[in-house]
């Protein structure tokens, strides 16, 4: 495989899905439409796929697209797109969950900070408000009166796979 | 593109994952990025170069490197970010993770109440104090925590994020 083709494949995986992303973004700001940010992040690095196995399978010979060279290709771009989309999205969801780094916002805001402090501008009530809000909006919790509960979807299952792993990595 | 070069690259990243798996269960190092970082970065593309030198050399190198090597670094270090990134809920404990697993074990379903008493501020941000300080992104200075310039770069890399998305700074 040619280096053009890796570096436009690395390049349209990260700098092509954050002009997506972007755009999403601003888009469902000016409609002022309450909306997962996190389902959109998820829908843009999604869509990204259906171009790029476009481009993948139409080869400069578009006659020979069935043979196993042009499948394996096809094949290694939604590989290494599909990675590279799932580590955006993470690091998008890392700004908009990680306590860690709204710790370090808050710190650089503040210029430095105590745990009394930080615990006045970020209490546990919050997060888990925050969290229950969100896991609402994306499908994972159902409200009912003052309950929440489990549909067992994805992200049950993925809770399910981190608790194994950690065991695993004794963590 | 030949199916040799998907086959190498993911025998490459699974060889790495399986020394992460080694390294963690017997020593697992202090500053986990650090250590993910050298395991997932540093021992593929120490692999390929020493492959790269060899075919140079023409030595004795296994026929799977003869060719398209860039090919099987970037499929490497694709499904290697992959894991770095995912590394982190399985590292803190996601709260979200656990709100997902109290309410699974209760039918009828989970009350701000039972989440409150399950989650104590101590265990949620104590930790997250230690990780900065262990990771080198954050240090103690008079009872308070400042950044260090990795520290610094990270939130304001984060904050022009947020800024390109048009939004406000995450709510955590």
């Amino acid at each position: 495989m040619q280096t053009e083709s890796i570096f436009l494949l690395v390049a349209y995986s990260t700098f092509g899905l954050l002009i997506v992303h972007i755009l999403a973004m601003r888009f469902f700001a000016f409609l002022r439409r309450p909306v997962s940010r996190q389902l959109v992040t998820l829908g843009c690095v999604l869509a990204g796929n259906l171009p790029l196995l476009g481009i993948s399978l139409v080869s400069p010979r578009a006659e020979d697209w069935l043979d196993s060279k042009a499948l394996a290709r096809a094949f290694y771009f939604l590989i290494v797109y599909n990675a590279l989309g799932y580590s955006y999205f993470h690091l998008f969801n890392m700004s908009e969950t990680a306590r860690r780094v709204r710790i370090l916002c808050e710190i650089d805001e503040s210029g430095g900070l105590n745990s009394t402090e930080l615990a006045g501008r970020y209490g546990a009530g919050d997060m888990i408000a925050v969290r229950l809000e969100r896991l609402v909006a994306i499908g994972q919790l159902l409200r009912q009166g003052d309950r929440y509960v489990s549909k067992n979807s994805w992200l049950y299952y993925s809770a399910l796979v981190v608790a194994e792993w950690r065991r695993w990595l004794k963590l | 593109m030949k199916v040799r070069t998907l086959l190498v690259g993911f025998l490459l990243f699974f060889l790495t994952l399986a020394l992460h798996i080694l390294i963690w269960r017997v020593w697992r190092p202090k500053n986990d990025l650090k250590g993910l970082l050298l395991v997932f970065f540093l021992v593929p593309g120490g692999v390929a170069l020493g492959a790269q030198v060899g075919i140079l050399f023409n030595s004795l190198v296994p026929v799977c490197f003869d060719s398209d090597l860039p090919a099987v670094i970037v499929l490497c270090y694709s499904l290697g970010l992959a894991y770095v990134m995912s590394y982190p809920a399985a590292q803190a404990s996601s709260p979200s993770l656990d709100i997902i697993l109290a309410a699974s074990k209760v039918p009828e379903g989970v009350r701000v109440e039972d989440l409150n008493s399950l989650f104590q501020e101590k265990t949620l941000l104590a930790p997250r104090f230690q990780d900065l300080i262990d990771s080198g992104l954050a240090y103690e200075k008079s009872h308070a925590l400042h950044l260090t310039w990795q520290g610094l770069v990270l939130a304001r890399f984060f904050r022009f994020f947020r800024r390109l998305l048009g939004l406000r700074v995450g709510e955590g």
